[in-house]
């Protein structure tokens, strides 16, 4: 499906329409329509446990929802999963998922193999990538070795390395310190400049691009869908803007010039 | 699929004890077993004991790579990694084989030959090699229809040692199946190690004809590809269930 968007055609990429997901009785998502459109840069925010992470899972396949409909690139990813795989980067929390005894350049280079990247290929993106978030020297090391900063920056070379055409990435800023932040940021916005779709989940807002859209969800929904600078107005203090948001407790999202729902 | 084994070989080759692990552990959990046929002082019977319980450790082996592969990947934390990739849960498992059983090559040779140091030799043939080999290809469809069920019912896989010590003892390891009670035969035989350490028995005492050969593996076939069949649905059934219910990071 193409959209108009200013001048330019745009290709929607993900379309979410009614998910519902419930474990045991507790319902995490009760009728979320979410949408991305190619070239996006998407922030899903809330609280701690109000199911942008069950969100992020529907989306690549992870988990089916109790309702709805799930299309990625055009496909129904409730049926063929698998087939998204290669056409998508996923950077998860869990940075256990990376071959731990391995290094850096072994795994990048395994990942790649299995993603089908052919060998003169996949060494030359693993030597950009590493290059680019500042893990070259470290190639050599095993990631038990890491840091956290290093294990998450090797998490999103791991993701690009077989060049996908939507990165998925849940919580990648938590446990950086102000400067790497910064520097991830800077990153994704380059990719997402150059073309990439981007759907991330973060806690941490104060640094997020200006063109970011971010998403809300809250009591099972995504209640507020807005620009980035129009939720940080002139005051920048986002996290109290984000507050009152969350807790839903005055007018502010009648404020906020936001482009609900495509 | 070939990308895995390569990831299981390189981190292998990081810990070098494993390696010297792998060498000797399989001598001394087989030598009692060999070591005490030796007593009766006759040489087929060894030989018997021998080839018995190493095809049960081939088996003990695939239990351990195939049979517990999800939940070793879960510990690691990388099943996630796994699963996320084009590769499938079968073409996981497979890569596990072949990782498999390029170590069972490894163990039996130190295996047969530290039981040769000790006076006690077993003439590898072709035949015997061709036999190993199918044994892998055979007990590996049979430990998919297990790791299919410990990814589906994770407490499965707590049950996994004295599963391979049952399957050891009814398959005629040490005591061939013909003489057990007719109840245990009919375990037996849903087993396909059982066929394998009859045939590898028959060859030893040169009791074995093609005819003979050909119906043992005509039975080995038909049995392995129902465990693949049942394995692969179950696994799909896993899937499935995993999906709903989002626990495939738990273990």
């Amino acid at each position: 499906m193409s959209l108009q968007k200013g001048d330019a055609t745009v290709k929607r990429v993900i379309e979410l329409r009614g998910i519902r997901k419930s474990f045991g009785k507790h319902i995490v998502l009760n009728g979320v329509d979410f949408f991305a459109s190619e070239g996006d840069f998407r922030v899903i925010v809330g609280e701690n446990g109000s199911g942008k992470t069950t969100l992020l899972k529907i989306m690549i396949g992870l988990l089916l929802p109790d309702e709805g409909q799930v299309k990625v690139l055009g496909i129904d990813v409730k049926k063929h999963w698998k087939k998204l795989s290669s056409r998508t980067g996923v950077v998860l929390a869990n940075e256990r998922s990376l071959y731990w005894k391995l290094s850096a350049w072994e795994n990048l280079d395994i990942f790649g193999g299995i993603y089908g990247v052919p060998r003169k290929v996949r060494r030359e993106k693993a030597k950009e990538l590493l290059e680019r978030v500042g893990l070259w020297e470290h190639k050599d090391k095993p990631v038990e070795n890491f840091s956290t900063g290093m294990r998450k920056r090797l998490l999103l070379c791991k993701a690009l390395i077989h060049n996908p055409k939507i990165l998925f990435i849940d919580e990648i800023l938590n446990g950086l310190d102000p400067a790497a932040v910064r520097e991830m940021v800077d990153y994704l916005s380059e990719l997402n400049s150059s073309g990439l779709t981007i759907v991330m989940i973060s806690h941490v807002l104060h640094v997020l691009p200006d063109n970011a859209q971010v998403a809300l969800l809250r009591n099972g929904k995504i209640e507020i869908q807005a620009r980035y600078r129009d939720i940080k107005g002139e005051k920048n203090d986002v996290y109290k803007v984000f507050e009152r948001l969350i807790k839903g407790s005055d007018g502010d999202e009648n404020d906020l010039a936001g482009d609900q729902g495509d | 699929m070939i990308w895995l084994v390569i990831k299981e070989i390189k981190i292998r080759l990081k810990y070098r004890f494993v390696w010297v692990n792998m060498a000797l552990t399989p001598f001394f959990i087989i030598g009692p077993y060999v070591f005490s046929s030796k007593i009766a002082k006759v040489e087929s019977l060894t030989e018997s004991v021998l080839i018995g319980s190493l095809l049960w450790y081939w088996l003990n082996q695939y239990f351990f790579g195939v049979g517990d592969a999800f939940t070793e990947e879960r510990e690691e934390g990388a099943l996630i990694s796994v699963v996320l990739s084009p590769v499938s849960l079968l073409s996981f498992l497979f890569s596990k084989a072949i990782d498999t059983f390029l170590m069972n090559l490894y163990i039996t040779f130190f295996t047969l030959v530290f039981f040769w140091l000790s006076g006690i030799a077993l003439r590898i043939s072709l035949f015997m090699f061709m036999l190993l080999a199918a044994s892998g290809l055979y007990i590996t469809f049979f430990s998919i229809f297990f790791a299919a069920l410990a990814l589906w019912k994770r407490r499965i896989g707590s049950v996994n040692s004295t599963v391979q010590f049952f399957l050891g003892i009814v398959s005629g390891m040490v005591n061939p199946v013909e003489n057990f009670p007719l109840y245990i035969k009919f375990i037996s035989y849903a087993v396909p190690l059982t066929y394998l350490i009859s045939m590898g028995r028959k060859f030893i005492s040169g009791q074995i004809n093609a005819s003979e050969a050909s119906k043992s593996f005509i039975a080995l076939t038909l049995l392995g590809i129902g465990y693949l069949v049942v394995g692969v649905l179950f696994l799909k059934k896993a899937e499935n269930e995993l999906r709903k219910k989002g626990e495939w990071e738990s273990w």
